[in-house]
C-alpha cells in the first residue's frame, strides 16, 4: 500500500512538474469567470419568489439554476473527459521510457502495484481538476440563485468514473505501444466516435437495413465503454432526476476492471 | 558465500514485429562471492546489461536459474538489499538531485524519518551537495553518473549493480569513483560492475568474467591473470638484426617486436637466459630484461578473437 501511495503522490508531482494541473486549473478558471460574468449581468431579482402547492415549493430561480446545471453538466463531462485524457496520455509512456522503467523496477516494488500507482495518481489528478471546476460553479450558482443542488456535485464522482475507465484502456494501449499519442488517439476514438455511433445503433441499424451491421453494432456495443450513455445519465442526476440505466454504469465498471487486468498481467510479464 | 548464483542462464529476445530472435545470454554460468568488486567485460552487446536486468527481473530468463543472497526468497524482497545504477538512466528533468533521492530512497525502502540524513551522506560521498537543488535538467553527464550512484546507495544496499559507471565521466572523476568504490568493499559490499573499460576493471576489481556474444568465455581473479605471465620484455641499446631475431625465434615465440626491443614468450622463465646469451654473442648490449604482464585487454581481444575465427 505504501508503494502505491508513494508513486500515486508522485505521478501527481509529475503532472505538477509537466504544467498539466496548472493548464487544466486555468481553463476551469476561465470557465468560472465566464460563468461569474454571466451571471453579474444579469437580475435574478424578478424570479425571486416561491409557491407552493400540495406542500411542494416551487421557484422559477430554482428551476432555472437546475435546468442550466443540468445543461452545462453535459459540457463539464465531455470537456473535461477531452482534457484529461489529453494530461494523462504521457503517463504511462513516460514510466516506460528505457533507463526510467528499470530504475522503477530495480526497486522493492511489485509491478502490479506500480501501474496501479500510476492509475490511482492520474485519477487523482484528474478528480482534483474535476472537483474544483464543479464546486467552484456548484458555489457561484447556488449564491447566484440561493439554490444548492447537491446532485449537481455528483459530476465529480461520475466523470471521474468516466475518465478512469478511458484511463485504463489508455494504460493498456500505452504499455502495448509505448506511444502517448497512440493511445490518446484510441481513447478519442472510443469516446467520440465509436460510443456515439453505438448510442445509435438501433437507428443505424433500422435505417440501412442490415442485419449483419445490426449484430455487429451490439456486439461492439457490449464490449466497449458506454461513455455517452453515460453522459447522459450524468446530465439527468444533475437534474435530480433517477437514474434510468444503471447498466452503463455496470458496462464502463466491467469494462474498466477487465482492461485494466489485462494490462496488469501484460506488464508483469513484460521485459525492459 | 556465493552472493550471486547463475545457473544455465539464457536469455533469447523476441524482436517485436519479426520473427527476429537475439540470443543474448547463452547457458551462462557464474558465481560471485560476497564481498568483492566484480567486473563484467565484453563489447558492446554482449549481454552484459542482460545480464543485471535479469538477475533484478527487470527482463526475465528464457531459461536456467539465478539466486541473490543465496535465498530463496521472493526477488522483490531481495531487491530491498541492491542498488543498480541503469546505464542510460533517466530521471525526470524537472525534478532537484535531491529530490531523485529522495523519490527512488523511498522506494527503495529507506525509512523516511532518516532519509534527509541519507540523501545528504550520499551527496557528500559523489560530491555533489552543492548541486543538491539544482534542477537536473542542468546537470552534465558527469553529473548525472554520480547522481545515480547516489541514488543506487541510497537504501545503503548490500550487493550494488552498476552498468557502466564511469560512462561520461572525466579521469579525475573516474579515480574519484574507485575510490568510492574500494571504500564500499572496505564496509563489506559486493560490487558487480559492467564495463567496457578494460583498464578500469582491471585497476579494481577482484574477479572479472568476459562475455562475448551472449557466452561467457572466461572467469577467473583478475591477480592470476597478471602474475603467472611468462612473457619477458627485454630492451637493448641498439637494433637487433633480422639474422638475430631469426636465430631466436627458433627457439621463442615472438611475441612482439620493435628496432630495440623484444618480447618473447617462455616455456619456462630460466629459458630467458638462451635469448640473452644470444643477444651478447652479436654484442648487443641489454638495458633490461621485465618480465611482461598478459594484461586484460590482451586477454580481451585474444579470447573475442578466437571467438570469432572459431566461428568462422
Ligand atoms: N528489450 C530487448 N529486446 C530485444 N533485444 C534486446 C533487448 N535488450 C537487449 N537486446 C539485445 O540483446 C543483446 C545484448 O544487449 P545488452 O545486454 O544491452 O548488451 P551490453 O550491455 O553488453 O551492451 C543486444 O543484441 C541487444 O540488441
Ligand atoms: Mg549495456
Amino acid at each position: 500500500m505504501k508503494n502505491i501511495y508513494l508513486i500515486s503522490m508522485f505521478t501527481l508531482r509529475e503532472a505538477f512538474s509537466r504544467k498539466i494541473i496548472i493548464t487544466f486549473a486555468g481553463i476551469s478558471t476561465f470557465v468560472l469567470l465566464l460563468f461569474l460574468a454571466v451571471f453579474l449581468s444579469f437580475d435574478t431579482g424578478v424570479l425571486d419568489f416561491k409557491f407552493s402547492t400540495n406542500g411542494m415549493v416551487y421557484s422559477p430561480g430554482y428551476t432555472l439554476a437546475e435546468k442550466i446545471q443540468a445543461l452545462v453538466s453535459i459540457p463539464i463531462f465531455g470537456g473535461t473527459l477531452l482534457l484529461s485524457i489529453f494530461s494523462a496520455s504521457g503517463f504511462i509512456p513516460h514510466l516506460l521510457e528505457k533507463g526510467n522503467i528499470d530504475l522503477f523496477l530495480s526497486k522493492p516494488v511489485k509491478r502490479y502495484e506500480l501501474l496501479t500507482g500510476k492509475f490511482f495518481g492520474g485519477i487523482l489528478m484528474v478528480f482534483l481538476n474535476i472537483a474544483y471546476l464543479v464546486i467552484g460553479l456548484w458555489l457561484l450558482s447556488g449564491i447566484k440563485f440561493g439554490y444548492w443542488n447537491f446532485s449537481f456535485l455528483l459530476t465529480i464522482p461520475i466523470t471521474t468514473f468516466a475518465f478512469s475507465v478511458l484511463y485504463a484502456l489508455m494504460i493498456l494501449t500505452g504499455i502495448i505501444t509505448q506511444s502517448s499519442l497512440l493511445a490518446m488517439m484510441l481513447t478519442y476514438l472510443i469516446y467520440f466516435v465509436l460510443s456515439p455511433v453505438l448510442a445509435l445503433r438501433e437507428q443505424i441499424a433500422f435505417i440501412t437495413g442490415s442485419s449483419f451491421l445490426e449484430n455487429f453494432l451490439n456486439m461492439m456495443f457490449y464490449i466497449t465503454p458506454r461513455i455517452t450513455e453515460l453522459a447522459d445519465q450524468n446530465a439527468r442526476i444533475a437534474e435530480k432526476l433517477p437514474v434510468d440505466n444503471w447498466e452503463a454504469f455496470i458496462n464502463c465498471g466491467i469494462f474498466g476492471v477487465v482492461v485494466y487486468g489485462i494490462s496488469v498481467y501484460i506488464f508483469n510479464k513484460k521485459d525492459f | 558465500m556465493n552472493i550471486i548464483e547463475i545457473k544455465n542462464l539464457t536469455k533469447v529476445y523476441q524482436k517485436r514485429y519479426s520473427k527476429k530472435k537475439i540470443t543474448a545470454l547463452n547457458n551462462v554460468n557464474l558465481e560471485i562471492p560476497k564481498g568483492i568488486i566484480f567486473g563484467l567485460l565484453g563489447p558492446n552487446g554482449a549481454g552484459k546489461t542482460t545480464l543485471i536486468k535479469i538477475l533484478l527481473e527487470i527482463a526475465y530468463p528464457t531459461s536456467g536459474q539465478t539466486k541473490l543472497f543465496d535465498s530463496e526468497e521472493n526477488r522483490t524482497e531481495m531487491k530491498k538489499f541492491t542498488g543498480y545504477l541503469p546505464e542510460n538512466h533517466k530521471y525526470p528533468a524537472y525534478l532537484t538531485g535531491e529530490a531523485v533521492l529522495r523519490i527512488f530512497g523511498q522506494l527503495g525502502g529507506c525509512d523516511y524519518k532518516n532519509i534527509k540524513a541519507r540523501v545528504s551522506y550520499v551527496l557528500d560521498l559523489v560530491d555533489m551537495k552543492k548541486w543538491a537543488d539544482t534542477k537536473i535538467k542542468k546537470y552534465s553527464k558527469g553529473m548525472m553518473q554520480r547522481l545515480g550512484l547516489a541514488q543506487a546507495l541510497m537504501n545503503d544496499p548490500k550487493l550494488i549493480f552498476l552498468d557502466e559507471p564511469t560512462d561520461g565521466i572525466d579521469p579525475i572523476g573516474r579515480s574519484e569513483i574507485r575510490e568510492i568504490l574500494k571504500n564500499l568493499k572496505s564496509e563489506g559490499k559486493t560490487i558487480f560492475l559492467n564495463s567496457h573499460l578494460l583498464s578500469e576493471v582491471e585497476m579494481i576489481s577482484d574477479r572479472a568474467a568476459i562475455l562475448n556474444k551472449g557466452e561467457l568465455v572466461w572467469d577467473g581473479a583478475v591477480s592470476d591473470l597478471t602474475e603467472n605471465s611468462k612473457i619477458v620484455r627485454i630492451s637493448t641499446d641498439q637494433n637487433i638484426s633480422d639474422s638475430v631475431l631469426q636465430e631466436i625465434q627458433k627457439k621463442y615465440d615472438i611475441k612482439k617486436c620493435s628496432q630495440n626491443c623484444l618480447s618473447i614468450a617462455l616455456s619456462e622463465i630460466k629459458d630467458v637466459n638462451y635469448a640473452i646469451d644470444e643477444l651478447r654473442k652479436n654484442n648487443i648490449n641489454i638495458i633490461s630484461v621485465i618480465p611482461e604482464k598478459q594484461s586484460l585487454e590482451e586477454m580481451f581481444i585474444s579470447l573475442i578473437k578466437n571467438a570469432e575465427t572459431e566461428i568462422k
